[in-house]
């Protein structure tokens, strides 16, 4: 397995609003390595979604490439796109996203479901999941039966149902309270100890990027700041300062 | 007020796909009842203009209370008639029927379910030069009109028929008769106006005494056209005062005292059963597309929950927020209007001339009242406004808070409790009062449909309360589309409210298309059943000018022919005790018992006293009738029961021999002897001849003889049985071939409504759908969802479908049983079943193939976004 799951070079991407090309990425440049935990930050409008979502191949670029697995994205077509995405990347969404007509069990298997694995066949390494976020005993309850801090956690073992080579993760607590957050920044925190889960992370607040081992600072579309070796120190204070700054210039 | 209408509009010019399909739906109910007025219009139009022109400025039309007998009435009435007081002029009238010697050939006579003949013969008739213009008008385009001093065979000619038949001033017009071939001279052409408008145009005016001639009728006159002063023409109460003294004076007479019009009513009564049933489905059409509209509502306003929210919490009141609802639904009634009546004009133009062609009566274009825009436009108008009025009541009753903090969706339902509640009681309600209940004819209508209407609200709410079930039951059938199809059945039970007006609105469409089907069917397989049993024979021999007596002898004679039997119609009316409503013109066949059951059979509703043959003994004995079974439901009529008819020779009693099964003259007809034929009409000529060929002789064989030794002689038609029975099939498929549209108009408009519902399924799952993509749902896979979703749609809507069908199958049998009084045979079209099941999956996948596309291709980041 590559070192670098993901990486990407000189990336570059423009909406067209009217006749104009606004820029929202800037030839970034950005590599993640494997079994770490990174958070991406930056105020508003910086391009740390958009990054994120061209990482996942859930866009295309402007220019620039982006490499995941292996495979160069430019050249897949948007259904080999697909398969790639479905086997390789565990996405985590802010409104969680789950199917309100299925039950956690089944959000979790939907990624294998769709691959056209038999359900019967990976019964087990669900349940392995659902334990994993502590939800074992909820497996057959569906979305409206389970608190938030709960759903996000049966996304976060959807996530990780085929064993990606990197999660993307969209403010993950942006919906939820204090304490359900601090469960789900546990949990991520666990799956990258426990399985080596290589883990991206965009986020407003600094206290859930503490949780990361690196976090990258966006600004006007390109990377401006990168601090290291945070999950030691829990540095809360020092990610909000450099948050506080990067805003304060703005 | 501004405001209001910036919303509304606003709303409804962002959702301008939906606006459409909407909009179509309404135009698709409102062209339907719209066609069917003006068609409906058009017929009794076309009736009444020719009668109306006929009697020209006449006020008044007297004639012989018998009007299909021989004779007609005695010529010195005239001067009693022009003696009355308020009498200006008083124009007298014999009329004979004749067919030019060149159409011999080429005639045929044949009736469908209508009961009106499809043939057109040459009308004479003879008139009184001096003092007809006096009440017809004529407009000369060539030669001259009759003079006084005229008493040979000349004859004035509409210009357009003469033009036919290649004929002009001078010329010589051959024409046939019973007594044979005759010639007259044409000495003048007028307009196909006015009188010119007779019998469509093919009428030749001759002098009177000519149609005596012909007729063998001296001094005899079928009509007196009477024409009063313009003080009691233009008042409606001194016009009826007249009409009671003329009345007085002429009640020696067997004669009738009517306004000129009445003619052309009674034909159009003929139809009514017809009509009636065109009016039905009609506004079945129109409740179909009230479902779409309501189901267009309801999603609207659960889409913008939030933004009514707002709205209340910021700037309007309860009716404010009602009222912008009801804008948006009036902008489409209008617009919808709009289009249905463009494409209802449209519908009548192809639905009227094609009734007036079945009726028999010449085209004369389409009559187009106020009165049917008016009623199409306010049906569409209430039907619209009441579908969007519960949703637009549902966003006012909204608190703010709960509007900001609600989610956009249409949520659960209180269909499958009140499905439950109240859907078989109107379900029963409704069928029973269809099936069971006796009506008068006066409120038949009425009642048959608001049965319909309740019973069809009925299977909506059980199709509410069943839709629960029948999804976990059916749902695993969308696995034809795999994993995916299985995803999207799952999704119905999200948007209940929605999905089940969606599928009781293809339910009512297949359901309405099965049963007319089987109406189809049924009608057919007893006008079989009959045409063989009653006609029997092999051959039907007729002609344009009738059969003399003389004719049946020489038909004896010929090598091959076993056995004769004739047949001859009058109209006749019935006196006596009334049901309540205007009495009936009747038709009165007369047939020879003796020999007649030798060739053909009645079936007889229930086997009379004695047995069928003991009914036919009676019926030779004299002054006993044969009734059709929807005189007998109309009257009430049983064997042994006395029955009254209007004669030439006075008003006669008969004996009910039988009670027969009839589809001539719409059930309102009566078979009584040749005998009585004679002794109360004076009559003796046939319309037709049914023959037996000898054993060993082929009917085309024997048809062939007759054809060369008789056939120009005596102006022959001849038909086997076998082409009989091809031409009243084909009048009778192409009699309810306009249901049939006006089911599949039901079925697109349900179809619209699929696709609304699915097109409204995927934009509100914007976000879940981009999930799915993002987790690895191909775009094929997103097709396969909404595919499957769909499917279960079309799985319910045509399920029940069926089962609500074989119901309605039954509902229409009854309702030509009510209206017509025709018995039918119910026969359940298993095709029709299997094809309306399948039409019903096919529209389903097919409405839904669009959405299917616009969910797969959406951009998946900008899907994420979706804020609902």
């Amino acid at each position: 397995m590559a070192e670098t799951p993901v990486f990407c070079q000189k990336l570059q991407k423009h909406y067209r609003m009217g006749s104009q090309a606004v820029p929202v990425l800037q030839g970034v440049d950005f590599a993640v390595a494997r079994g770490t935990f990174v958070a991406i930050m930056g105020p508003s409008g910086s391009g740390k979604s958009t990054l994120m979502h061209l990482l996942g191949g859930l866009d295309r670029p402007t220019s620039g490439e982006v490499v995941l697995a292996g495979e160069r994205l430019s050249r897949l077509s948007d259904d080999a796109l697909t398969v790639l995405r479905r086997r390789k990347v565990g996405f985590i969404f802010q409104s969680f996203n789950l199917l309100p007509t299925l039950t956690a069990e089944e959000n979790v298997a939907l990624p294998l479901l769709a691959d056209g694995r038999p359900l019967k066949q990976h019964q087990q390494r669900l349940r392995d999941l659902l334990e994993l976020v502590r939800l074992g005993d909820r497996r057959g309850h569906r979305p409206d039966q389970l608190s938030g801090g709960q759903q996000q956690r049966v996304a976060i073992a959807r996530a990780l149902a085929t064993d990606p080579e990197i999660v993307l993760a969209d403010e993950p607590t942006g919906n939820l309270d204090s304490q359900s957050g601090t469960i789900v920044l546990e949990t991520l925190r666990k799956i990258c100890d426990g399985l080596g889960a290589t883990i991206v992370m965009v986020t407003h607040d600094p206290r859930a990027a503490s949780f990361a081992d690196r976090v990258v600072y966006l600004k006007d579309g390109a990377i401006v700041i990168q601090s290291d070796n945070l999950h030691d120190g829990h540095d809360v204070i020092r990610v909000a300062q450099q948050m506080a700054a990067l805003e304060g210039e703005v | 007020m501004g405001l209001l209408l910036t919303l509304a509009v606003r709303n409804l010019w962002s959702r301008k796909g939906r606006t459409v399909l909407t909009a179509f739906g309404i135009a698709l109910g409102i062209a339907a009842v719209l066609a069917v007025n003006i068609t409906n219009a058009s017929l009794l139009a076309s009736f009444n203009a020719v009668f109306d022109e006929a009697g020209g400025r006449a006020q008044l039309a007297i004639t012989s209370r018998s009007r299909g007998g021989g004779e007609g009435f005695d010529l010195g009435l005239l001067r009693i008639v022009r003696g009355i007081e308020g009498v200006v002029a008083a124009a007298p009238s014999a009329q004979a029927i004749s067919l030019p010697a060149s159409e011999r050939a080429a005639w045929e006579d044949t009736s469908g379910p209508t009961g009106v003949g499809a043939g057109m013969r040459l009308v004479l008739m003879g008139i009184e030069a001096d003092s007809d213009p006096a009440v017809r008008d004529y407009e000369l385009v060539a030669g001259r009109f009759l003079e006084a001093r005229d008493r040979g065979y000349s004859a004035v000619l509409v210009d357009a028929y003469a033009a036919e038949q290649g004929v002009g001033v001078g010329d010589d017009l051959a024409l046939l008769s019973p007594a044979g071939l005759f010639e007259l001279r044409v000495i003048g052409l007028v307009a196909q106006r006015g009188a010119g408008v007779l019998n469509g145009g093919a009428v030749a005016f001759v002098p009177r005494q000519v149609v005596d001639d012909l007729t063998g009728r001296a001094d005899s006159l079928d009509r007196i056209d009477v024409v009063t002063t313009r003080a009691i023409a233009d008042s409606p109460e001194a016009l009826a005062a007249f009409k009671s003294r003329v009345e007085a004076e002429v009640a020696g007479a067997d004669v009738r005292v009517d306004y000129p019009g009445a003619r052309g009513e009674e034909l159009s009564k003929r139809m009514t059963s017809y009509n009636l049933g065109l009016d039905m489905f009609s506004l079945v059409s129109m409740v179909v597309g009230g479902f779409l509209i309501y189901n267009t509502f309801a999603m609207g306003v659960a889409e913008r929950t939030r933004a009514f929210g707002v709205l209340r919490a910021i700037a309007l009141t309860r009716t404010q927020v009602l009222a912008v609802v009801l804008i948006e639904a009036l902008a489409l009634a209008l617009v919808g209007s709009a289009l249905g009546v463009a494409i209802g004009i449209g519908m009548a133009a192809g639905m009227s001339s094609f009734l007036t062609v079945i009726a028999g009566s010449a085209p004369t274009g389409m009559d187009i009242q106020p009165a049917a825009f008016t009623r199409s436009l306010g049906l569409g108008l209430i039907v619209t406004l009441l579908s969007a009025f519960w949703p637009a009541w549902s966003a006012s009753r909204v608190t703010p808070i709960e509007a900001i903090k609600s989610r956009a969706h249409s949520g659960a339902s209180g269909w499958t409790r009140l499905g439950w509640k109240y859907g078989p009681a109107l379900l029963a309600l409704g069928y029973l009062v269809f099936m069971d209940v006796p009506l008068r004819p006066s409120v038949a209508f009425t009642v048959v449909n608001v049965a319909m209407l309740v019973f069809l609200g009925g299977a909506a709410l059980v199709a509410g309360g069943l839709f629960r079930p029948l999804s976990r039951w059916l749902g695993g059938l969308s696995g034809v589309y795999g994993f995916a199809g299985r995803i999207g059945a799952q999704n119905l039970g999200r948007s209940e409210g929605r999905v089940i007006v969606t599928v009781a609105s293809l339910m009512l469409g297949i359901a309405m298309s099965i049963g007319t089907t089987a109406l189809g069917r049924s009608f057919r397989y007893e006008l079989g059943r009959w045409v063989e049993a009653a006609t029997g024979g092999d051959l039907i021999v007729q002609s344009a000018v009738r059969l003399n007596p003389t004719a049946a002898q020489r038909l004896k004679t010929l090598p091959g022919v076993a056995l004769l039997t004739p047949e001859r119609s009058v109209e006749v009316y019935h006196s006596g005790e009334r049901t309540g409503d205007q009495a009936d013109e009747l038709v009165l066949v007369a047939i020879e018992p003796e020999t007649r059951r030798e060739i053909s059979s009645f079936i007889f509703v229930q086997t009379p006293p004695g047995g069928a043959e003991a009914a036919f003994d009676r019926l030779e004995q004299g002054g006993a009738l044969f009734v059709a079974s929807g005189l007998a439901s109309r009257y009430g009529l049983k064997p042994g029961d006395a029955f009254t008819l209007d004669t030439p020779r006075g008003t006669h009693g008969f004996v009910v021999a039988g009670e027969v099964v009839d589809f001539n003259g719409n059930g309102l007809m009566v078979y009584a002897s040749w005998d009585d034929l004679v002794r109360y009409f004076g009559v003796r000529d046939a319309d037709r001849y049914i023959l037996t060929a000898e054993p060993g002789v082929a009917a085309d064989t024997l048809a062939e003889t007759i054809q060369t030794r008789l056939g120009e002689r005596l102006n022959l038609s001849i038909d086997t049985v076998r082409e009989l029975l091809a031409a009243v099939y084909t009048i009778t498929d192409q009699s309810f071939a306009l249901f049939d549209t006006l089911a599949f108009i039901m079925v697109a408009v349900s179809a619209a409504g699929v696709v609304n519902t699915m097109t409204i399924s995927v934009l509100e799952r914007g976000k879940e759908i981009a999930t799915l993509r993002s987790l690895g749902f191909t775009r094929g896979q997103v097709r396969q969802m909404v595919l499957g979703e769909a499917l279960l749609i079309g799985l319910l809507g045509g399920g029940l479908g069926l089962l609500l069908g074989l119901l309605t199958a039954r509902m229409f049998v009854r309702v030509i049983e009510v209206l017509a009084g025709y018995s039918l045979t119910f026969l359940l079209p298993m095709s029709a079943l299997i094809s309306s099941t399948l039409i019903a999956l096919v529209i389903s996948q097919l409405s839904a193939l669009w959405p299917a596309w616009q969910a797969a291709g959406r951009g998946i980041i900008e899907a994420l976004k979706d804020d609902s």
